[in-house]
């Protein structure tokens, strides 16, 4: 990563910390006033390197792990601030980042919750991988 | 398959340090062994 690409990765995330939903290329330049196609072209190489995940055909946020840029169903709560995540590992590592609250998961039958308070989650649950781990990357937004 | 407890606890290292402008990826070595310290083992936790 180039030392620019380091600064907008890490904006994105100051970003997605503070509840914005979606991140682009004009949210983070104005953030910062930085110039957009500068910002843009960074974004192209954290994606091309795997750093982010992009919306097809755009310079919107789809991932920056664990946070999502788009309504997946996944989310975490803690306090007043909810965040999208990108699946069930992703809610409880938002949690594990930001503080007690509740992880949602999307279920046939309704949303399935878990509650995370000083390290311990409950109820006691399953989170189910269907690809190996080598191959998350193949096509992230599948994983 | 793993349980709600054990992702969230990978989390706080798998994450660590993760939002700094510093930060690196990990190995594929230093990842799985995160995955190890987990009790996450075998062939589909295996990336090297």
């Amino acid at each position: 990563m180039t030392p620019f690409d380091r600064q907008v990765r890490a904006q994105i995330y100051r970003l997605f910390v503070d509840g914005v939903r979606l991140v682009d290329t004009e949210t983070i330049a104005a953030s910062r006033g930085w110039d957009t196609g500068e910002v843009e072209n960074s974004l192209t190489r954290l994606a091309e390197e795997r750093r982010v995940s992009l919306v097809d055909d755009s310079h919107q946020l789809r991932m920056a792990h664990p946070f999502s840029g788009v309504d997946t169903g996944y989310r975490s709560v803690v306090g007043d601030t909810t965040w999208n995540a990108n699946c069930a590992w992703d809610a409880l590592a938002i949690l594990a980042l930001m503080g007690d609250g509740r992880a949602y998961a999307p279920g046939p039958g309704g949303d399935l919750v878990w509650t995370v308070e000083d390290g311990e989650v409950s109820p006691d649950g399953f989170v189910h991988f269907l690809v190996p781990a080598a191959r998350f990357w193949d096509d992230i937004g599948f994983t | 398959m793993a349980t709600a407890q054990t992702m969230f606890d990978l989390s706080g290292d798998w994450y660590e340090g993760r939002m700094s402008e510093d930060w690196e990826p990990p190995s594929p070595e230093a990842a799985e062994s995160m995955f190890t310290l987990h009790g996450l083992i075998g062939e589909f936790w295996k990336l090297t």
